[in-house]
């Protein structure tokens, strides 16, 4: 199966990649955009020029100036620094996000598919159930109960929230391979659960599989966001973007830019995977 | 057809008997004590042991449940838990009214813009309006509608005073009284589902377009106009109705997002402040009808699109 | 088409009475004087189970208490209770009440109502706030209509202040509060409750039978109740609003640059407090808290928290060791510590903890001046060694989950009118709400005698003993914080006094109302 996976990322990713991609402007402003707030994540400690969670009641409310490039906030916090380090939580909560809930999805969808009958049946009504529950009330009522959230519970939450959406796509996916005859002959063989379906079928599956994680991505960044500003995302004194934007709210007279700013993040980043998870869509499924 | 509503309706009954008990187990387990938040910082231990059993918080879970359900198909909503004596029906239905003005507001501002603007995308010829359009639904649907509502709200009444950044209405004054408190939510909620909507739009009349139904009826003769107004337009926004009734979902996180943010007196805004005092009787019925309301919009959707599309069989949807 | 001269006499007529009603509804609409006011959403609003200013504002308009305080002083003047004597003993009361009141529902107050109201808080079931303070109540005694007479069990110089706060507004015997307390509030108060939005707004209308003569001055008070500062905020600026209760002082500097709004400051006895647990490391060790309470400077946390208005608080925001506030007439002025770092040093070196101490400070992220002086103090203890870690929360998850539970927290009190009441609920050794575990037996033995000393000049010599307890091996700061409230230039003569309830009977709405004009800012 390694050498499958080896082949299939060598096979799409390589100059192929490239090529298509140079075609797309919109893909490549959507990669410019995630791979820009990508060097933020690892390089942004050393970029920053302030500690983002240090208060000095002095500064407060400084509109952008020379020492302070993005002004600074109602506890005088430097706001670009406070920016950069804010798209470390938000990166690697999406991804976390984006990574578990697939796995979660082919967890479910894959046995679901596989098994059929009844399992299938009962596991994705039960799904349905779940996703009878818009996503971002499930996962604000789940959030507001655990009291104070660290980035794990809110991944693992927001991942449960998503699994019947990934579960569905990979269920559909592992469905289209499952009658296949390469399959009958596994099974025929005598091959195992395990190898016929992550052996098999799954190196098939990797493009839908892909398409959709970039997109929950996408969607991870729109939801932290959302839930950050409504209060039960990350707590403060944390850098979380959407809380940001909430704290700040009461001095858009006053100091606009202490909302502005962490707003033009979450649009920069959600747009740019948007765009992104758009292209690899077309792209994957074209090839 | 009444095989498959009657199908659709028991499975409907069966999720919300499922969801009240996922909620009903959620919101159980909630940390921080609701009646010691409840009677104040000077509640004395007797005090809080005397309203935990006056409120019946000594009995077993599944007795509550069982009991709880049992109220609420009387009819019976129960009564806050944070605000006592303040029956909670009134207060949702009150608070549910004004969220139904505000989507249905958003409903009337962004369905014929989306599918107009998503038709004439894909009828249009130019590549560059065909991709401004959907770069433009692109941008619209993926900022989270609070980012949206911030940047109106700067725009328009930061930068220009022209519109209140927050929903004000007077008391003794209802919201038919206060219009200009409805548009900024609504644009902002609008935004996110008029970029699925026209992409959708856009996508499914390029389809069309190059159809065989369309391009024999073309060879045949027809005339373009009616072509195009007859037979494209019709299936092109059938699609649409579907992604519309998606989006439902959407539009109910728009709405406790936006209605936070513009402080508009509505459901979304009610069970923010639920969550934040742990009125767990009220978060719970909240919850409830937000997924009744959001079951039904999605079976009327699709009742109407197996209607309105007589190609489709009413099979089980997969 | 010929109408006959009789209908188009009536036709006239019709018309002329139409017109005259609109007339008429217009002109009296324009009269009348409508307050607008908002605030934070209040919560309950039952007396006995208020908690939090918005609803003790609110709730002062429809209730009466016996007694009120003063603006500006600890005082108290006669309200529904004409007058009153004390037994030489200390511990009989007789209380003398004012006839001719009447409750909204048109009965008449008497004895009953206040013998009703007393016997409610002592019901264990109802979870009265003042049920502790009322059982110093031995016996109560009706002696006539308009009389009472309370039996102490110990004699207390200060019994009437009990009935100052906004909790023990004076209910109806024949109402049911129960039912009706939070949703249709009955009182003999000003204003009469017309209809309550819960969560949303009120509307209080004038009542007409009050007995203060001439009072109240507005026809009506509109209440918004809005959780979000800004949003309040932004009503008074635009004239939505006329007054916004509780503004922070960067509000109030904000306001200086508006024309018609101002932020007016009311005196009181509002803390936030922070402790420390004795029980347990570190703070077991005196030498520790004295640690802490050396790295202190007053002022600059007076000026963290107030920033920009710190001219205007100087005098009104104090910082001391004891939970007696300057505002008490017992309250003595002792030798302040001032900040020493190499002191704090020592004494963490002799203490053991001449590497460093690790502490971790919980604190309510959205009350008060909270956060600001959580910051100041983790600045200004680092230079001698003290790592304090923040935590913030909500004002009610830090009220459930980690008040009293954690070792250094920051809460808020505040506002009653007899200092012994926040020495017995948090200090003595065996009060309720001792969030430092303190326990000095001199000091609970101090207390009492507080407590029982009729002279004021006795009084103050034991609370000087009681500062200086606290000033030794005391477990709190605490920082008496100012109210502010962000008032239309229109609006005169509004009052508060120190325990939240707002008196509206004398408020008047004067001049131009939406005096602000966006063009003008600044």
């Amino acid at each position: 199966m390694k050498n499958t996976i080896k082949k299939y990322f060598k096979d799409k990713f390589s100059s192929k990649f490239l090529v298509k991609i140079k075609n797309s402007p919109s893909g490549i402003i959507g990669l410019i955009l995630v791979t820009f707030w990508i060097l933020m994540v690892i390089f942004g400690p050393m970029i920053a020029p302030y500690d983002a969670t240090r208060m000095n009641l002095a500064d407060a409310y400084q509109s952008p100036n020379t020492e302070h490039l993005l002004g600074t906030d109602r506890y005088g916090r430097d706001m670009l620094s406070r920016t950069i380090i804010g798209s470390r939580t938000i990166m690697t909560t999406a991804f976390g996000i984006a990574v578990i809930s697939t796995v979660l999805g082919i967890g479910i969808g894959f046995t679901a598919g596989y098994f059929g009958g009844l399992i299938d049946e009962v596991i994705m009504r039960f799904m349905d159930i779940l996703m009878s529950i818009p996503s971002l009330l499930l996962a604000m009522v789940m959030l507001g109960i655990v009291v104070t959230p660290g980035i794990f519970s809110v991944i693992l939450i927001i991942s449960i929230v998503y699994s019947p959406r990934t579960a569905r796509v990979a269920r559909s996916a592992l469905l289209e391979y499952k009658s296949e005859e390469f399959v009958d002959a596994a099974r025929i063989r005598g091959e195992s659960f395990f190898y016929i379906v992550f052996g098999e079928i799954f190196p098939n599956t990797i493009a839908p599989l892909i398409v959709e994680g970039t997109a929950r991505f996408a969607y991870s960044i729109m939801t932290v966001a959302s839930l950050g500003f409504l209060g039960v995302g990350l707590r403060p004194p944390t850098p979380d973007w959407g809380l940001m934007v909430a704290e700040n709210q009461d001095s858009i007279f006053l100091a606009p830019w202490t909302v502005i700013v962490p707003a033009l993040a979450i649009s920069s980043l959600v747009v740019g995977a948007s765009l992104f998870a758009d292209f690899m869509d077309k792209y994957l499924r074209k090839v | 057809m009444l095989e498959y509503i009657a199908k659709r309706i028991s499975f409907m009954a069966l999720s919300l008997l499922v969801t009240s008990l996922i909620i009903f187990l959620l919101l159980e387990v909630m940390p921080g004590d609701v009646v010691k938040i409840m009677l104040g910082q000077h509640a004395t231990e007797e005090a809080v042991s005397s309203l935990r059993a006056e409120l019946g918080l000594n009995r077993p879970l599944h007795i509550r449940y069982l009991s709880w359900i049992n109220n609420l198909l009387h009819g019976n909503l129960g009564e806050s838990m944070y605000m006592e004596g303040v029956k909670i029906a009134p207060l949702v239905i009150r608070r549910a009214r004004n969220s139904a003005l505000l989507a249905i507001a958003c409903l009337f501002i962004f369905v014929p813009i989306s599918l107009i603007f998503g038709a004439l995308g894909g009828l249009t010829d130019s590549k560059i309006a065909e991709v401004f359009i959907s770069i433009t639904g692109l941008f619209a649907l993926s900022i989270p509608s609070f980012v949206t509502g911030i940047f109106l709200i700067y725009i328009f009444s930061v930068a220009l005073p022209l519109l209140p950044a927050s929903s004000n209405i007077p008391p003794g004054t209802s919201i038919f009284q206060n219009l200009e408190s409805l548009i900024l939510p609504a644009v902002s909620v609008s935004l996110v589902m008029f970029g699925y909507v026209a992409r959708m739009t856009q996508s499914s009349m390029e389809d069309v377009l190059q159809s065989d139904y369309i391009r024999t009826a073309r060879l045949k003769g027809i005339p373009d106009k009616y072509v195009i107004y007859k037979h494209a337009l019709k299936n092109a926004l059938l699609p649409s109705i579907t992604v519309i009734g998606m989006n439902i979902g959407w539009l109910f996180g728009g709405l406790i997002v936006v209605e936070k943010l513009f402080g508009y007196p509505g459901i979304g805004y009610l069970l923010v402040m639920g969550l934040q005092s742990r009125d767990i009787p009220l978060v719970e019925v909240i919850m409830l009808f937000i997924v009744t309301i959001y079951l039904l919009a999605n079976f009327i959707t699709d009742l109407s699109y197996s209607i309105l599309d007589p190609r489709v069989e009413i099979t089980k949807a997969e | 088409m010929c109408l006959k001269k009789g209908s188009k006499i009536t036709f006239t007529l019709i018309v002329v009475l139409l017109l005259t009603l609109a007339l008429f509804t217009n002109v009296s609409a324009a009269e009348k004087e409508i307050l607008r006011a908002t605030a934070v959403t209040p919560g309950r609003l039952t007396p006995g189970h208020m908690s939090g200013s918005a609803a003790a504002r609110v709730s002062g308009a429809v209730y009466d208490w016996l007694v009120r305080v003063k603006p500006g002083t600890m005082e108290i003047k006669p309200e529904l209770a004409k007058s009153w004597q004390v037994s030489s003993n200390g511990k009989n009361w007789t209380i003398h009440l004012r006839e001719g009141v009447k409750f909204h529902d048109g009965s008449k107050f008497t004895a009953e109502d206040v013998i009703y109201t007393v016997e409610r808080a002592l019901d264990p079931d109802v979870g009265h706030a003042l049920k502790e303070n009322f059982e110093a109540i031995a016996e109560i005694k009706k002696i006539d209509e308009y009389t009472i007479e309370f039996k102490l069990k110990e004699p207390n110089a200060k019994f009437m202040h009990v009935f100052t706060d906004y909790n023990s507004a004076i209910l109806s015997s024949s109402y049911d509060y129960a039912e009706l307390g939070d949703t249709k509030p009955m009182g003999t108060g000003p204003f009469e409750v017309e209809s309550i939005e819960p969560t949303e707004s009120a509307i209080l209308v004038k009542n007409t039978d009050y007995w203060v003569e001439g009072t109240p001055n507005v026809d009506e008070i509109h209440w918004s109740f809005v959780p979000d500062k800004t949003t309040q905020l932004q009503m008074l600026r635009t004239g939505a609003v006329d007054m916004a209760m509780e503004i922070t002082p960067q509000d109030v500097a904000m306001l200086r640059g508006v024309k018609g709004v101002e932020g007016k400051h009311m005196q009181g006895t509002t803390q936030i407090v922070l402790y420390m647990n004795v029980n347990e490391e570190p703070f077991e060790d005196n030498r520790v808290r004295q640690a802490l309470k050396y790295t202190l400077d007053n002022e600059q946390i007076i000026k963290s928290a107030y920033g920009l208005l710190y001219d205007q608080v100087e005098g009104k925001v104090t910082v001391n060791e004891s939970p007696l506030a300057p505002v008490y007439p017992e309250y003595n002025k002792i030798e302040e510590r001032e900040r020493d770092i190499q002191k704090a040093k020592e004494l963490l070196e002799e203490a053991g903890y001449g590497d460093g101490l690790e502490l971790t400070l919980y604190y309510a992220s959205n009350y008060r001046v909270g956060p600001e002086f959580a910051l100041a103090l983790q600045q200004m203890a680092r230079p001698a060694g003290i790592n304090i870690e923040l935590v913030g929360v909500p004002r009610d998850i830090y009220l459930s989950k980690h008040w009293r539970n954690v070792d250094f927290g920051i809460t808020g009190w505040g506002n009653r009118a007899d200092p012994v009441t926040i020495l017995r609920l948090a200090y003595k050794c065996d009060a309720p709400w001792n969030e430092s575990h303190f326990c000095n037996e001199k000091l609970d033995k101090l207390v009492e005698e507080a407590a029982e000393e009729t002279s004021l000049e006795e009084r103050k010599q034991i609370y000087k003993e009681i500062q200086e307890v606290f000033q030794k091996t005391g477990p709190v700061v605490t920082v008496n914080i100012g109210r502010w409230h962000g008032l239309n230039d229109s609006v005169k003569d509004y009052k508060e006094a120190a325990p939240f309830v707002g008196d509206w009977r004398y408020v008047t709405l004067t001049g131009d109302r939406n005096t602000y004009n966006p063009s003008e800012e600044k």
